[in-house]
C-alpha cells in the first residue's frame, strides 16, 4: 500500500481522455444543431453552445474536485448522499417547475438543475455500498427484493414527474445485479417480458395466447416423465398466458396516449408523419440524409431548421448523423463501446465488491443512455427522452454523468487503497 | 461475490452477446437509413427546406382613352384567426376585448356573440376560422392592434391572407363593358377579353427554411421575376362616359323604364367613346350595370330599321325619295294583318300621298310597305340577300365575350312566312343587338364605309405603347355614293321637320331616326322600345350613336323621339363642346405615375399623424385615406381639392375634422 503523492495518479488516462473527446465532440454538435448566424462565435454564452462550454467547464472543475477528495469519502456516504439525492427528489415533486410537461427541475433565476441527473450515481453508490456489506448471496430471495427496492426507489419517485424516460434508465442496475449473482433467470424473465410485450402489441393478444398455449402444451408431453420440468412448464406457460392478456390490459388503460401513440407507430399499426410520429420520422429524414460522409459541418438543414425537435438534447444523434452521415455515426458509436468496455476491464480489476458494482453501474447505466437514445433516434425503438451522455446539451446531465464517471475512475485510482 | 473465472467468464458472455446482437441491429439499422434509404430521405431533406414560393404579377390597369383609371387592383386582406393559438391566460383576459373589437369590424355578430363563438370554436378544437373578408390595409393595420391580435400570429392567433381587389375607381361607370375576369374563370367585358394582356406572369422565387417560420430567399438558385400586366387603353373618353351614363339613368329613371344602353361611337374609327348599359335591379330595386345590353341584346329594332331596308330598295334603283308613296287612311291589309301608322290611334289615319323621304320622316310603316314590298314581294330573295350581302346576319365580331346574334329571316328558311318581307320594311321579324344598329348608322355617317366597333385603343407597358389596335373594315362600301348621300338627306330630315324636331339644336345640326317598336306584340300587354339612332355634326359626322331604352312606363311616354332622341342630344351638345384635346389626354396619362408615387407618400405621411398637402388630389383618392386614419373629412364642392382648413404639416389626432374644398 502506497500513499498517492497527486490527485491525478493512478487514474486511468483513457477513460479520462474518451470523456473529454466526447465532451468536446458534443459542443461541437450542439453549435451546428442550433447554429444562429447572428451568433457564429461556438464561444458566445448567450447561445445554447457558449452555455454548453460553460458546462464543459464547470464539469471538469467538478470532475478535479472528485478526484481530489479522498476515495474512502464515497464509500462512507454512500448512503447519506443517496438520501439526500432521493428528498430533492421529492421536493422537485412538489416545489420543481414545469418544463415541457415535466415537473422535474428546480428554477434558480435563468439556471435549473434537474435532480433526477444525480439520482443515477447516487443510487449506484447505496447499491455498492449495500452490496459490498451485506453477508448474504443475491441467490437469497430477500437480498433481491432489497437491492430491487434501493434500485428501483429513485425510479419510483421519478416517476411521477412524469419522466418515464428517466426512471427507465435505473433498469439499468440489473448488470451489476447479475455481476454480483443475480441468477440469470431474471435476465430471462426480463428479456422474455419485453419479448412478449412487442408481440403481443404486434398481433392479435388472442392469437398470441393460443400459439403460446400450443407451445405449452407440446412442450409439457415432451417433458411429461420429468414432473418437475413438466410443472415448470406449466407454469411459465400459465404466465406467459397471464402476462399477454394484462399487457393488453396495461395498453389499452394504464398507458398514456402519447406512449400508446409512439408503440403504435413504432410497430406499423399507426401512421402519421406529421403528428406523434414527427420526431421519429424527421430523425431519420435527418440521418439518412447523411449518407455515407455527411453533408459536412454546419451544412445540416434537418436539424438546424428545427425539423427534429429537442435537436441539440435528446436529438442531438441527429447532427452527428446528418453533418457526419454513417461514418462519423460509427466513430460516436465506437467511442462510447470504447469507453464502456474499457469501463467493464476497470470495474473486473477493482479488488473491492464496492467499486466493482459502482463500476458496473456506471457501465449499465450509461449503455443503456447510449442504447435507447441512439435506437429512438433511428427509429429502432419508441420515442424515450433520455439525453445521450455527454453529448446532449444541458449542464444538469452533463454534471450528473461527470459525476458518475469520474467518482468510479476516482475508485478505480484508488483500489490499491481500498479492499 | 466471488466465483471461479470461468463460471463468471460464461455469465458474462450471456448478458454480453444478447447486447451484441442489439448493438449489431442498431449498426444494420443506421447502414439502412443512411446507405439504402439514404437518396431518399436526402429528396425529402431537400423538399422540406426549399419552397418555391410565386410572385404574383401585378394585373395591369384600364385606362380611358383620356387617360382616367378605370380598373386598378390593390391589396385586400381576409381575416381568420385560430382560436387554439393563445395560451389559455392570454385567451381569458383578452377574448372579451377582442370579441368588442371584432363586433365593431364585423356586425354580423354581437360583442357577446363574438365571444360566445371564439370560445366555441376554441373548445372544439378549431385552427382556422374566418373573421372578416376584404379589408383595405388600414383596416388590416387596425385589427393587428386589437387585444390578443396584437400579440401575432403564434401567440394570438392572427391570420391574414393577401388578395388582389380589382378596383373601378370611377364607381360602377362602364362597369359592364370594363367586366371582370374571376378566378372561377367567369370572364366579361375588356377584362375577359384582355385577360390575357392585362394578367402578366407570375414569378418564382425559391425560399429556404432558416428556422422555424423564417424563410429566406435564396440568391444562388434562378429567380423568375413576376412579369406585371400590361395595361389596357379603352377607347372610352371618361367625360362621355359620365354624361351617358347620368343621362341614360335620369332617362330610366324617369320613364320607369326597365332597362337601357346608351353607345357613342368614334364615326371614321369605330372607337366606342362611351358606353353604358342599366337595368332595374329587381333585388336593389335601383339602377345598376346588370348587363352589357348593347352588346348582348338582339331585338326587333323597329323603325331605326327602316334606313337599311330604303337603301336596299334605293340602291336596286326600284324606288327614290322623291318617289310618291301613299300611305292613305294609316292603315294596310296584308294578307288579313294590319300594317298601322302610329297616327292612326289618334284619329289622324296617315299621311295621304307623299314623297318617300317624307313618310321616312314621319316614319310611315304604311309608307315604307307600299313603297318598297310590292317591288319584292315575287323575288323576297333579292331584298334579303342585299342585306346578307352587308353582313347584317353576322355578329360583328367583337372581341369583348358575348355579342348577341342577329336575326334575318330568309325565304324557304324557318322563321319565314309571307309577312316577313312587308314586316321587315319597318324593322320587325328581324332581331338586331343596339350595337349592330348603331354600326349600320355609323356607316351611313361615315360615307359607306363599314367598320367594326372596339373598345380598346392600345395595350401599354410602363407608359409606352406596345400595341395599337387600328381600324377594322368591315365593309368598304355598304352602297354607293348617290345612296349615301339620299340617306342622310332623309335622316337629317327626320330632325328638320320630322318625328325628332324637339331635339333640334342650336349648336349643332344632328341626324337619326327615332324607333318606337312594341316588343312581344303577340302578347296583350304595352311593352315598347323606345330608340334613337344618328350621328353628328350631320355635314361632317363625328360621332355615332344609339340610345335604346327598353319597357318605358307606356303612361309616361314611350316613342322613340320623346324617350330616347333628349339623350342623343345631350351627349350630341356635351361631346361636341368638350371634346378632349390630346395635349389633355397625354397629361392625364403622365400624371398616372406621378399620382401612384405621391399617394404612396401621402399614405406615409398619415401613418405618422402629419397632415400633408392634399391640394391637387381627387376627392375620391384622398377621403378614404383620411378617414382610414381616423380623420372627419368634411369635403365641399366636386372634383379636386383647392384648399384645406388644417395647413400642411399639422399633427393631427383621431378624430380630428379637416374640411377640404374642392374645385
Amino acid at each position: 500500500m502506497r500513499e498517492s503523492k497527486s490527485i491525478f495518479s493512478n487514474i486511468d488516462w483513457l477513460t479520462v481522455f474518451l470523456w473529454l473527446v466526447l465532451c468536446l465532440l458534443g459542443w461541437m454538435n450542439v453549435y451546428a444543431a442550433v447554429y444562429n448566424e447572428e451568433h457564429q462565435s461556438i464561444f458566445d454564452t448567450t447561445q445554447k453552445y457558449g452555455k454548453q462550454l460553460l458546462w464543459i467547464i464547470t464539469a471538469m472543475v467538478i470532475g478535479i474536485s472528485i478526484l481530489a477528495i479522498d476515495g474512502r469519502f464515497y464509500e462512507k456516504f454512500s448512503y447519506p448522499i443517496f438520501i439526500l439525492v432521493l428528498l430533492s427528489l421529492v421536493a422537485v415533486l412538489f416545489f420543481g417547475t414545469k418544463i415541457s410537461g415535466a415537473r422535474s427541475w428546480f428554477t434558480f433565476g435563468s439556471f435549473s438543475i434537474q435532480p433526477s441527473e444525480f439520482a443515477k450515481f447516487a443510487v449506484s453508490l447505496a447499491l455498492a455500498k449495500f452490496l459490498s456489506t451485506s453477508k448474504k448471496p443475491l441467490t437469497n430471495l430477500s437480498m433481491q427484493l432489497k437491492t430491487a427496492f434501493i434500485a428501483l426507489l429513485p425510479a419510483a419517485v421519478i416517476l411521477p414527474q412524469p419522466d418515464a424516460g428517466s426512471a427507465l434508465v435505473f433498469s439499468a442496475l440489473i448488470f451489476p445485479m447479475y455481476r454480483e449473482g443475480l441468477p440469470g433467470a431474471y435476465i430471462g424473465l426480463g428479456l422474455s417480458m419485453i419479448f412478449l410485450f412487442v408481440i403481443s402489441l404486434m398481433f392479435e393478444p388472442l392469437h398470441v395466447m393460443f400459439v403460446l398455449g400450443t407451445i405449452g402444451v407440446i412442450t409439457s408431453i415432451v417433458v411429461r416423465k420429468n414432473k418437475k420440468a413438466l410443472l415448470v412448464f406449466i407454469g411459465a406457460t400459465l404466465l406467459a398466458i397471464g402476462f399477454v392478456a394484462s399487457v393488453d390490459y396495461t395498453f389499452d388503460n394504464l398507458l398514456e396516449d402519447r406512449h400508446r401513440n409512439r408503440i403504435n407507430i413504432l410497430l406499423g399499426k399507426a401512421h402519421d408523419p406529421q403528428g406523434i410520429g414527427y420526431n421519429t420520422n424527421q430523425s431519420k429524414i435527418a440521418v439518412g440524409s447523411g449518407g455515407l460522409w455527411g453533408k459536412g459541418f454546419l451544412n445540416g438543414t434537418q436539424t438546424k431548421y428545427e425539423f427534429v425537435p429537442e435537436q441539440e438534447t435528446d436529438f442531438i444523434f441527429c447532427t452527428v448523423g446528418e453533418e457526419w452521415g454513417f461514418v462519423g455515426s460509427m466513430v460516436v458509436i465506437l467511442l462510447f463501446l470504447t469507453l464502456l468496455f474499457r469501463l467493464v476491464f476497470l470495474a473486473e480489476r477493482q479488488k473491492s465488491t464496492f467499486s466493482r458494482v459502482y463500476g458496473y453501474s456506471v457501465v449499465g447505466i450509461l449503455f443503456v443512455h447510449f442504447f435507447i437514445n441512439i435506437a429512438m433516434v433511428i427509429g429502432v425503438i419508441p420515442v424515450i427522452g433520455i439525453p445521450l451522455p455527454f453529448f446532449s446539451y444541458g449542464g444538469s446531465a452533463l454534471w450528473g454523468f461527470t459525476l458518475l464517471l469520474f467518482i468510479f475512475i476516482k475508485l478505480d485510482a484508488y483500489r490499491k487503497v481500498i479492499l | 461475490m466471488k466465483t471461479n473465472n470461468t463460471g463468471l467468464l460464461k455469465r458474462l458472455y450471456i448478458v454480453a452477446i444478447p447486447l451484441f446482437i442489439v448493438l449489431f441491429g442498431i449498426v444494420v439499422k443506421l447502414v439502412t437509413i443512411s446507405v439504402v434509404e439514404g437518396p431518399e430521405l436526402r429528396q425529402k431533406s431537400k423538399s422540406e427546406v426549399l419552397r418555391e414560393m410565386v410572385v404574383e404579377a401585378d394585373r395591369g390597369k384600364i385606362y380611358s382613352a383620356d387617360g382616367k383609371l378605370l380598373a386598378t387592383s390593390m391589396p385586400v386582406f381576409d381575416v381568420f384567426m385560430d382560436p387554439g393559438a393563445p395560451a389559455s391566460e392570454d385567451f381569458e383576459a383578452h377574448v372579451r376585448g377582442l370579441a368588442a373589437k371584432l363586433a365593431q369590424l364585423n356586425n354580423s355578430k354581437s360583442a357577446a356573440g363574438w365571444e360566445n363563438y371564439l370560445r366555441e370554436r376554441r373548445r372544439s378544437g378549431a385552427r382556422y376560422i374566418p373573421i372578416q373578408k376584404e379589408i383595405s390595409y388600414s383596416e388590416l393595420q387596425a385589427v393587428k392592434t386589437f387585444p390578443l391580435f396584437e400579440k401575432g400570429k403564434f401567440k394570438g392567433g392572427l391570420i391574414y391572407e393577401q388578395k388582389n381587389f380589382r378596383k373601378n375607381p370611377l364607381g360602377k361607370v362602364a362597369s359592364r363593358t370594363i367586366g371582370y375576369d374571376r378566378e372561377n374563370g367567369a370572364q366579361s367585358g375588356i377584362e375577359g377579353a384582355f385577360s390575357h394582356y392585362l394578367n402578366g406572369k407570375d414569378g418564382k422565387r425559391l425560399q429556404q427554411k432558416v428556422s422555424k417560420g423564417y424563410w429566406k430567399p435564396l440568391m444562388d438558385y434562378q429567380e423568375v421575376a413576376p412579369i406585371n400586366g400590361q395595361d389596357v387603353v379603352t377607347t372610352l373618353f371618361s367625360n362621355f362616359q359620365d354624361i351617358a351614363h347620368d343621362q341614360l339613368l335620369k332617362t330610366l329613371q324617369k320613364y320607369q323604364a326597365d332597362h337601357g344602353s346608351v353607345v357613342l361611337m368614334e364615326v371614321k374609327t369605330g372607337r366606342v367613346r362611351a358606353i353604358a348599359n342599366l337595368g332595374l335591379s329587381k333585388r336593389t330595386g335601383e339602377y345598376a350595370e346588370l348587363r352589357n345590353y348593347a352588346v348582348w341584346e338582339a331585338t326587333e329594332p323597329g323603325s331605326t330599321f327602316k334606313l337599311a331596308a330604303i337603301m336596299v330598295a334605293i340602291e336596286d334603283g326600284v324606288v327614290d325619295t322623291a318617289d310618291i308613296v301613299d300611305t292613305g287612311n294609316g292603315i294596310f291589309t296584308i294578307h288579313g294583318k294590319d300594317v298601322r301608322d302610329s297616327n292612326v290611334k289618334y284619329g289622324r289615319g296617315g299621311y295621304g300621298k307623299v314623297s318617300l323621304a317624307h313618310a321616312f320622316r314621319v316614319s310611315s310603316n304604311v309608307g315604307m310597305v307600299q313603297a318598297i314590298y310590292p317591288h319584292y314581294k315575287n323575288n323576297p330573295e333579292k331584298f334579303v340577300d342585299k342585306l346578307y350581302k352587308l353582313g347584317m346576319h353576322q355578329p360583328l365580331g367583337l372581341r369583348i365575350k358575348g355579342e348577341g346574334t342577329p336575326f334575318i329571316p330568309r325565304p324557304n328558311e324557318p322563321g319565314w312566312s309571307g309577312l316577313s318581307l312587308p314586316w321587315m320594311c319597318f324593322g320587325y321579324e328581324v332581331s338586331l343587338t343596339p350595337l349592330q344598329v348603331l354600326s349600320f348608322y355609323n356607316a351611313v355617317a361615315n360615307d359607306g364605309v363599314m367598320v367594326k366597333p372596339q373598345f380598346v385603343e392600345e395595350i401599354r407597358e410602363r407608359g409606352r405603347t406596345v400595341q395599337a389596335f387600328p381600324t377594322e373594315v368591315i365593309n368598304p362600301a355598304i352602297c354607293s355614293k348617290s345612296t349615301i348621300g339620299k340617306l342622310k338627306g332623309m335622316l337629317e330630315g327626320v330632325v328638320e321637320d320630322g318625328t325628332a324636331t324637339q331635339i333640334k339644336s342650336p349648336y349643332l345640326k344632328l341626324a337619326g331616326k327615332t324607333g318606337t317598336s312594341r316588343l312581344n306584340y303577340w302578347k296583350q300587354g304595352r311593352e315598347y322600345q323606345a330608340s334613337f339612332a344618328g350621328y353628328f355634326p350631320a355635314d361632317d359626322p363625328q360621332y355615332s350613336c344609339i340610345v335604346v331604352i327598353n319597357k318605358p312606363n307606356p303612361d309616361i311616354g314611350y316613342y322613340g323621339s320623346v324617350v330616347a332622341a333628349p339623350i342623343f342630344k345631350a351627349l350630341a351638345e356635351e361631346a361636341f363642346k368638350a371634346q378632349p384635346t390630346p395635349y389633355h389626354v397625354e397629361q392625364n396619362f403622365a400624371q398616372h405615375d406621378a399620382i401612384a408615387e405621391s399617394l404612396e407618400a401621402i399614405q406615409q405621411s398619415l401613418l405618422h399623424h402629419k397632415l400633408p398637402d392634399l391640394r391637387g388630389y381627387a376627392a375620391r383618392d384622398i377621403v378614404p385615406l383620411l378617414e382610414n386614419h381616423g380623420m372627419q373629412v368634411l369635403v365641399r364642392g366636386n372634383g379636386r381639392v383647392r384648399s384645406q382648413s388644417l395647413v400642411p404639416g399639422t399633427r393631427f389626432t383621431k378624430k380630428q375634422t379637416v374640411t377640404l374644398v374642392l374645385g
